[in-house]
């Protein structure tokens, strides 16, 4: 008892300091609010360390001054997975939390939405994950920014090394949904642009979360293909692979995996990762790069865990938004969006710049092989593909891309 | 090549089988169950304690279940995403193979099983100038053969029909049902003017809410129409809650006014009750529902399918009403003023002749027959009436969100609408209204509160139950009742 009493009469001081300093604080500086929305209960083994990226995003804006001179904070909402509850979300952050900018979403459905959304209110909307291309091209807005290499530009990242691979009987196995037709369709038209020798493709299209993994196997194996082209991920990647292996199927035959190499979904394949695959993912323990180590040490410090690719989207995402603040002096929606056209940012993935012509950024994945190491699946060989080399051609976007 | 762990499988499912059929009926155990499942009342009269008997079923229904789970952990990982879609799954097994039928599960387990490995093998296959895509089908095969067995075998394949008694047991007293009488009017007149002077009190997203809880009502009152009066349970409302969103969203982007798209999404989806009805209201019970999930999860795969027309998963963007009902305090009074005219449509269609008919029907099919009611005539109108209510809620919620997406059509949509119709209260007037006033209350305010909301909305959905049986519309009409007594 006595030497509780002891501390608490010592650190008396320093609590009201610091308080006075709260106070003055409060007083003088609202926070900007950022108004986070995503698909926590549906996709959380890539948000839960995504939501832990943007933890440490504002942790170090706001111990850095803040913005503005004022703090940031974040309200983040769980949208249910659906678009309608997305948008009941985003009316929310809006008009009761009076958010200046909105951010996040994670399927492509409920990222679009959000975006249409953004447009009729003419707010201020940083799309993080969303893969899909349609959100800065044929449905692109101009409140509407989108952070990560869509469907296209990762697909576009692992055709030099199809190429390269000269095969002619390409399988291809996707998820039954805009991704996996996108990344399917992307793919075929880059393949048939760049191979000078014969091509063709068997495609099998499965139920998102519901392969039936032997059955799927079995019919692959009978198409008899030279090589494989998939964009499953997670649950459905993990059964492929399990099956895929149990019948033979990788036996002598080159497979390209789209995402295959994010720890989200790698990790849980452990010693069974399909060694040799041509990936996409984020290789966090061999980055070397000094702003992935110092981001790489600064995450593992606070949260005793290493990042996954999430962590590094949320991160960029409240960077991204910060900066385009400061750069327009202001949280104004309107002015943001000039601010944001140009604009470069400081991300764990070294400089992206924010595209004026489409509103994508230029942030790029690294491409590499898997292997397994001490029983855990890593990505070896990998380089980085900047995001900017990997993008359709001005002309298409302008065709493509209604104006603001 | 054959993996050994798929062996073991092809193994173990048909000595489940056996082992089930041999406790069943070769066990006094297994012949106290079936004499209970016959009748009930018959089997505690003789001295066995049924609460045990079935208790000790359900327990082995979930050790098989668990089993079940366990033999698949070496194909896949455990994963959240394996709640509806295999409560779906054995519930179609269940249905296609008849209930009460274990040979009957096996054969449609087997069935479903085999069309899926087909529509895989085949693959891509061209017709012509054609390509169909075999392996797309898996998103329903299960269903598409639910449909079709149910169409030709209304009691699943080794199924056969109940021993129909007479008269359908009435369980809960039911008291005479009278018209609403002037005063009743009145109240909800009253009602109606209190809430349309809402945007006085509340600020924009109470609106954007309110709006929400008015379609929801419209839909769960649609439901329960069918559910209620009808006594026609449908699994599978959303898919006229979503056709009637789509058609709206659709005339929208060929350049229809939204106020004439409006009235396409009651008619789309009257049209599509029409169809799915006429081919529902030929079965009766838990079959009747499975079919009508089976045609909501037809439609449903269509809209996430079909990119050119639909937009696929992504589904429609904007769909935005025009200038005069931009504001949400204009929306929410238009769609006050749409939704009170549906409210009272329904109530006053429930004591027509029409709504009374519908009721003898439900509760006895035999003498509503023999009296002169076309029982399936009434139960058909009543179905494509209902699935009209639903798209029109189905309209006015895509243009309150500006999009529409597949999962609208889903099934966890048709779950929410039947927890809303229970919650509220089968019977009651108000219940709609109360459901879906609580179910997005609820799922507002926890989800903002609490990482956890869906447990937190489970089990405040559960608490809810168990205070009030009769939901809440019931116990405040029981409360009601007393008062003025």
């Amino acid at each position: 008892m006595h030497g509780v009493r002891m501390n608490s009469f010592f650190r008396l001081p320093q609590a009201l300091l610091a308080a006075a300093a709260l106070a003055s604080m409060t007083a003088m500086a609202q926070p900007i609010k950022l108004g986070e929305l995503n698909s926590y209960k549906t996709f959380p083994a890539f948000l839960e360390p995504y939501k832990k990226g943007m933890e440490l995003a504002v942790e170090e804006i706001n111990a850095g001054g803040g913005v503005l001179g004022r703090p940031l904070e974040l309200v983040t909402r769980d949208d249910n997975g659906n678009a309608g509850d997305a948008v009941r979300v985003a009316e929310e952050l809006l008009a009761r939390e009076k958010v200046d900018a909105l951010m996040g979403t994670f399927s492509s459905a409920v990222g679009l939405a959000v975006a249409d959304f953004a447009r009729q209110r003419r707010a201020f909307f940083l799309a993080a994950e969303p893969l899909t291309d349609k959100i800065v091209w044929e449905s692109g807005n101009k409140y509407t920014f989108r952070l990560r290499p869509s469907t296209y530009m990762q697909t576009a990242m692992l055709v030099p090394d199809a190429v390269r691979l000269n095969k002619r009987r390409w399988a291809i196995v996707y998820p039954n949904y805009e991704y996996g037709t996108a990344a399917t369709a992307a793919f075929k038209q880059l393949m048939i642009a760049r191979q000078s020798s014969a091509i063709e493709f068997v495609e099998i299209a499965v139920p998102l979360g519901k392969i039936d993994a032997g059955p799927v196997v079995q019919a692959l194996l009978e198409t008899k293909p030279d090589a494989i082209f998939s964009s499953l991920f997670a649950a459905d990647l993990a059964k492929f692979v399990r099956e895929g292996e149990l019948r033979g199927l990788f036996r002598d035959r080159p497979v390209v995996n789209l995402l295959g190499g994010e720890p989200e979904y790698l990790d849980p394949l452990k010693d069974e990762a399909p060694v040799g695959w041509y990936v996409t993912g984020y290789p966090w323990s061999d980055i070397a790069t000094p702003e992935h180590k110092r981001f790489l040490q600064a995450y593992q410090a606070k949260f005793k865990d290493y990042p996954r690719q999430g962590s590094v989207v949320g991160y960029s995402a409240v960077m991204s938004v910060a900066a385009a603040m400061r750069k327009a002096k202001s949280t104004d929606a309107e002015k943001l969006v000039v601010a944001m056209k140009g604009l470069v940012v400081d991300t764990p993935f070294g400089k992206v710049t924010y595209r004026a012509l489409d509103h994508q950024s230029t942030m790029g994945a690294y491409v590499g092989r898997l292997a397994v190491k001490d029983g855990k699946g890593v990505m070896v060989d990998w380089k980085y593909a900047n995001g900017a080399d990997y993008l359709p051609s001005d002309d298409w976007v302008r065709a493509h891309r209604p104006p603001d | 090549m054959l993996p050994q762990y798929d062996a073991l499988l092809i193994g173990i499912g048909p000595a489940i089988l056996l082992a089930l059929w041999w406790l069943l009926k070769r066990t006094r155990w297994g012949m106290l169950v079936r004499a209970a499942t016959e009748n009930r009342v018959m089997v505690q009269a003789l001295g066995v304690n049924e609460v045990w008997l079935f208790t000790s079923v359900f327990f082995l229904g979930a050790l098989l279940a668990g089993l079940a789970g366990a033999l698949q952990l070496p194909r896949e990982s455990a994963n959240l995403a394996m709640d509806l879609s295999v409560i779906a799954e054995a519930f179609v097994v269940t249905v296609v193979g008849g209930l009460g039928s274990i040979p009957g599960a096996f054969i449609a387990a087997l069935l479903i099983g085999l069309v899926k490995a087909v529509c895989i093998g085949l693959g891509q296959v061209q017709l012509g100038s054609v390509v169909i895509a075999f392996p797309k089908l898996t998103l329903v095969a299960e269903f598409v053969v639910m449909a079709v067995v149910l169409a030709v075998k209304p009691y699943g394949l080794l199924g056969s029909a109940p021993a129909a008694p007479p008269t359908t047991p009435v369980t809960e007293h039911r008291a005479l049902v009278r018209p609403p009488g002037r005063r009743s009017l009145i109240t909800a007149l009253a009602a109606i003017a209190i809430v349309a002077l809402l945007p006085a009190i509340g600020d924009e997203y109470d609106l954007v809410l309110a709006t929400d809880v008015l379609v929801f009502t419209l839909f769960a009152a649609s439901l329960q129409f069918m559910l209620g009066v009808g006594g026609l349970a449908s699994f599978g409302h959303a898919a006229y809650f979503g056709l009637g969103a789509y058609a709206a969203a659709l005339a929208v982007r060929h350049g229809v006014a939204m106020e004439a798209a409006l009235v396409f999404a009651p008619a789309a989806a009257l049209v599509g009750a029409l169809i799915f009805g006429w081919f529902c209201v030929r079965l009766s019970g838990i079959y009747l529902a499975m079919l009508t999930l089976a045609f909501a999860q037809i439609v449903w795969s269509v809209a996430f399918q079909w990119d050119s027309v639909t937009g696929g998963s992504n589904g429609l963007i904007g769909v935005w009403p025009p200038a005069w009902l931009g504001g949400k305090q204009a929306y929410f009074h238009f769609t006050l003023c749409v939704i009170a005219a549906a409210l009272i449509a329904i109530a006053w269609l429930a004591h027509t002749p029409f709504g009374y008919a519908l009721r003898a029907g439900r509760d006895s099919r035999l003498r509503a027959e023999a009296s002169g009611i076309d029982v399936r005539a009434t139960q058909w109108a009543a179905f494509a009436l209902a699935g009209a209510f639903a798209g029109l809620a189905g309209g006015l919620y895509a243009f309150s969100k500006g999009s529409i997406s597949p999962e609208t059509l889903a099934i966890p949509r048709s779950v929410d609408a039947l927890v809303m119709v229970l919650l509220g209260g089968l019977n009651a007037l108000v219940g709609p209204l109360l459901g879906a006033a609580a179910f997005i209350g609820l799922q507002d305010s926890l989800a903002r509160a609490t990482e956890y909301w869906r447990a937190g909305l489970g089990v405040a959905i559960l608490l809810l139950v168990l205070v009030f049986p009769l939901g809440i519309g019931g116990a405040a009409q029981w409360l009601l009742a007393r008062i003025r007594r």
